[in-house]
Parts: C-alpha cells; sequence; structure tokens
C-alpha cells in the first residue's frame, strides 16, 4: 500500500487512486473524528466533504509523503469549522480545540490481566481529566502510534512541545 | 541508555526503554529502570502510577466504527460523475426532437483559443466559469442560459456562455448561427461576440450567423433593436429593427493581412426564412442554389456538389417543415428546377438536365 504512490495518481485525476484511498483511511479518520466530536452523521459529512473537496482542489495540491497526518489534519480543521458555524455564541476566551473532547470509555480498552480492571478504569477516569489537547495527543499516540513529528503535524505543535504535552499528562494522573 | 540523574521524568516516560520495561519485552530495559527506581526511591510511586497508566495505554483497542465506507465511497463518486457547475439547473436541453444526447457534447472550458481571440475586444472575463455547447453538423441545440435567455443553436455551430452571468454584461460567443431570445435585463445589456462583430441586445429575438468559412456576417432582428459593431474596422454601430438584417462583408485587404475593409449594409428582409431553422422548418426563399446547397449540407450533415456552374445562380423557393430527408427534399425541387442528382461514395452530386434541343 503506497499511499504516496496513489497520491500522486490522484493529484493527475485517476479517480481509481483516489476511491483506494479513499477505502484506506477511512476507517481511521472516521474513528478519530468520533473521538473528537461522537456524532457519526457529522463525521460522515465531515469525511465526504473533506474528499470531494480534495477531489475538486487537486491541481492545487503538492505531492505528500505520508497522507496520514495530512488527511488526519484536514478533518481536524473541517470539524473545526463545523463546530465554530454551529457555535456562533463562542465566548470569546474559549479556545475551539476545547470543543475537540476526546473521551475516553471503558470499550477504548481491552481488558488484560496486566492491570487489575479497578486501576484501569480510575486510569480512565484520570485520563478524561487532562486537557482536551493532552488527551487528543495521547489518542493520536497511543491509538493511532503516531510518531511526534506525524502528532506535532496534525496538531499544529512543535515536537518538543507534543512530547511535554503527553508526558505530562501521563505524570498527572495520581492516584 | 544509562540510569545517569535524569531529572525529566517527563522525557524519559516517552522513551522507547520505558515501554520495553512496562512491556516486560527486554530484559536490559527492565534492568536499567530497576536500577532507577532503586536510586530514586521518592519517586516510586509516580513512576508506578506511569507504568500502569501507559499499561492501560497499552490495552487501547480500535473500535468497531458504525459506518459503511463503501457506501460512504459511493455516495461521494456518484456526487463527483455528476458534479455540474454552478447554477447547471439553468440549462436545460430541450425538446427531443432536435436533441441527440451522443451528438451534441458539452464542454467546461477554461480559456481555449477562440477565447484568446476576443480577448483584446474587452469582454469581461474575470472568473466566470464558462461552457461550451458544440453542435455537429446536421443537428441543433437549444438552451437557456442563466438569465432565462433562449438560445437556439444551429449544426455546425458553437456557442460558449457563462455558467452564470456576471454583474454588469452578459457575454457569449458564437461561431456559426443561433437564434437569441433575449430577456431584458435592466442595465445589462447582452452581447454576442462573433469573429468580425459584436451584436449588442437589451431584450430582443435576433439571428446571428457568422459560419467560420464565410466572409459575410448576417444579423437579422424580430423583435427589438440590436446594435451590430465591426470589431475590426472603424465602421460606426448600427442599429436595426425588426426586419431588417445587417450583413458584414468582411474584405481583407490584401497586402496588409491585419487590415480589413469592412462594410455593414442593411436591408430589409423577411425573417421567416432566415430564422425558420429554429423551429424545424428548411426553408429556401428565392435563394441561389449555391446557397441553397451551403444551407443543405449544414441541415442534413451531407456532402453536396453541383455540378454545372450554371445551376449554381438558379434561385429556388420552398419549404420543408415535415422533418424531410435529404432526398425528399430534392425530389420536391426537382418537380420545379430541372435537375437530377446521383450520390458518389458519400457525396451528392446534382446537375442540370440537359434540354434536348
Amino acid at each position: 500500500m503506497n499511499q504516496s504512490h496513489w497520491w500522486s495518481l490522484f493529484l493527475q485525476g485517476d479517480k481509481h487512486a483516489f476511491s483506494e484511498i479513499f477505502l484506506a483511511c477511512h476507517d481511521n479518520l472516521f474513528r478519530y473524528g468520533m473521538k473528537l466530536t461522537r456524532d457519526p452523521e457529522l463525521i460522515n459529512d465531515c469525511i465526504q466533504n473533506l474528499f470531494l473537496k480534495l477531489w475538486k482542489n487537486r491541481n492545487n495540491l503538492k505531492p505528500v509523503q505520508d497522507i496520514t497526518p495530512y488527511l488526519f489534519k484536514s478533518l481536524r480543521h473541517h470539524i473545526i469549522d463545523i463546530l465554530e458555524l454551529e457555535r456562533q455564541t463562542l465566548p470569546i476566551d474559549q479556545d475551539i480545540e476545547e470543543l475537540l473532547m476526546v473521551e475516553y470509555t471503558a470499550e477504548d480498552f481491552m481488558i488484560s490481566r496486566q492491570v487489575e480492571k479497578e486501576t484501569q478504569d480510575k486510569i480512565i477516569q484520570l485520563l478524561n481529566q487532562l486537557t482536551p489537547r493532552q488527551r487528543h495527543a495521547i489518542y493520536l499516540r497511543y491509538f493511532e502510534e503516531m510518531e511526534f513529528e506525524t502528532i506535532a503535524q496534525i496538531l499544529d505543535m512543535r515536537v518538543q512541545s507534543v512530547r511535554n504535552l503527553i508526558s505530562r499528562g501521563l505524570l498527572l494522573m495520581r492516584n | 541508555m544509562k540510569t545517569t540523574d535524569f531529572n525529566d521524568l517527563g522525557e524519559l516516560i516517552l522513551s522507547e526503554s520505558f515501554r520495553e520495561f512496562v512491556e516486560g519485552t527486554n530484559p536490559e530495559s527492565i534492568r536499567i529502570w530497576n536500577e532507577w527506581i532503586a536510586f530514586h526511591p521518592e519517586r516510586k510511586d509516580e513512576l508506578e502510577t506511569a507504568v500502569n497508566v501507559l499499561k492501560t495505554l497499552g490495552n487501547s483497542r480500535k473500535r468497531e466504527i458504525i459506518a459503511d465506507k463503501n457506501e460512504s465511497l459511493s455516495k461521494l463518486m456518484k456526487f463527483i460523475e455528476e458534479e455540474k457547475p454552478k447554477s447547471a439547473k439553468t440549462i436545460s436541453l430541450i425538446n427531443s426532437i432536435w436533441f441527440k444526447i451522443a451528438a451534441v457534447s458539452l464542454l467546461v472550458i477554461g480559456l481555449s483559443s477562440l477565447w484568446n481571440m476576443f480577448r483584446s475586444h474587452n469582454i469581461q472575463v474575470r472568473e466566470l466559469a464558462y461552457n461550451e455547447i458544440i453542435v455537429p453538423l446536421g443537428e441543433k441545440a437549444q438552451i437557456i442560459l442563466s438569465d432565462g435567455s433562449h438560445v437556439w443553436i444551429n449544426s455546425a455551430s458553437k456557442l460558449k456562455y457563462p455558467v452564470m452571468f456576471g454583474e454588469t454584461s452578459r457575454d457569449v460567443i458564437l461561431e456559426g448561427e443561433a437564434f437569441f431570445d433575449v430577456v431584458k435585463k435592466d442595465g445589462q445589456t447582452f452581447v454576442v461576440n462573433t469573429r468580425d462583430v459584436k451584436v449588442n441586445v437589451l431584450g430582443t429575438a435576433f439571428n446571428v450567423k457568422c459560419y467560420p468559412g464565410d466572409e459575410k456576417t448576417q444579423t437579422i432582428v424580430v423583435r427589438g433593436e440590436v446594435k451590430v459593431e465591426d470589431i475590426h474596422g472603424d465602421q460606426k454601430a448600427i442599429i436595426i429593427k425588426p426586419n431588417e438584417m445587417a450583413t458584414l462583408q468582411n474584405k481583407i485587404i490584401p497586402e496588409q493581412t491585419t487590415a480589413h475593409l469592412n462594410s455593414i449594409t442593411v436591408r430589409k428582409v423577411d425573417p421567416e426564412s432566415l430564422v425558420s431553422w429554429k423551429d424545424q422548418m428548411l426553408v429556401f426563399s428565392g435563394e441561389s442554389f449555391e446557397d441553397l446547397v451551403i444551407k443543405m449540407e449544414r441541415w442534413f450533415n451531407v456532402r453536396i456538389k453541383i455540378d454545372d456552374t450554371e445551376l449554381k445562380t438558379e434561385r429556388y423557393s420552398g419549404k420543408f417543415v415535415h422533418n424531410e430527408t435529404v432526398y425528399q427534399v430534392l425530389e420536391a425541387i426537382k418537380i420545379t428546377t430541372p435537375i437530377v442528382y446521383k450520390v458518389e461514395k458519400d457525396t451528392i452530386i446534382i446537375s442540370k438536365i440537359q434540354r434536348k434541343k
């Protein structure tokens, strides 16, 4: 699955390559979107609109090495745009990021013998007390298994900031 | 990695070795970290929590999603296939008698060489998206523009028009022949640009003919008033009224290929025969055989050759309103004009019957 190859073909107007990209990325994008807003219809629309926009603007796009962070970032922006539209009465100082509420539930984790269920549940609770950004970054790191560079791209942050964000988040969680 | 005094636990817990320690996959890492705990007993609890957190995160699972990507993809591709420019709903190709879908192509274009030819004539280009309708030989088409104006386009003609008209003027580009029934819009003239003339109207019904092979451009008014301007020459613009036809005779001065010596003449006509094509009526009113044959070639998409030079100047009048075939028309012409025709390969050859003396 050479995604950057498909991407180049897509830029040239290859509909088949475009479909392949969609199929390969859809599920992860959907999962990611659901983690941010938990509205399946909204996410579905966002993904379709995102791809439609990509198709329409393909002549203005550049070849990309790794399309996953590009798509995740685009989706995130798309969702933010829609939320901004919907919440016209957002208080001025509230960061739109605050609305991207990554919430962890028991269903996000398997039960293993390594961690007692009780401990795990407590940790899940603690995770949800982190800032939205920390939760977001942790999701990308541990659920999407992304490199720090990739996460930095998606969140528009510096790599070191991402590392700090995650590590402090992890250390903040105390019983 | 050596266990020296790292103060930044934060950085450490992100490290590979810590992950291996948590997962118990690397004995070396396990040893290092146990050492670290021994050196920093006060941070033991902190580390244990971190271990549990990472173990939990290690249990992360990708949840099933409740969306069907294949269905989503089909919807998307369908939308892309059907994607038309804005206000495509104002384009309607009516009257199926006329319109054979396979034969007429509707293109969305940016700039083309024909377009560039008009650039210098100050046509409002801006960022309007344009459509082009190309009508092949033997076909006709009818469209409605975004302002509600009706256009009938004759065989072997092309019309370029904006998908959505702009604010100030309504410009279209014609090659060939078309009949326009323009909706009046206050302050917005409608301009038909052809190779040699510009026809300005406010709200009128008129016919413009300027085929690439023709030396002249003819504009005929049925209703209202139009202003005909010579694009190349210094001719003053002429305004013509119903039942009048303005003919621009394009004369190129031999030595100077870019100079034109044009004349616009106006004469009274009966528009009926000249615009009847739009109503599917093939009408000849005293036309020379030379012109008649050209008209028939375009109408039927056939090649016709006149074998006798005498025949070329003969005149003919007739009306064909029942979608007659070319042969039916020729048979009808035979009744009043002594001709005989034969088909050789894909050309119809018409010759005069020699009267026996």
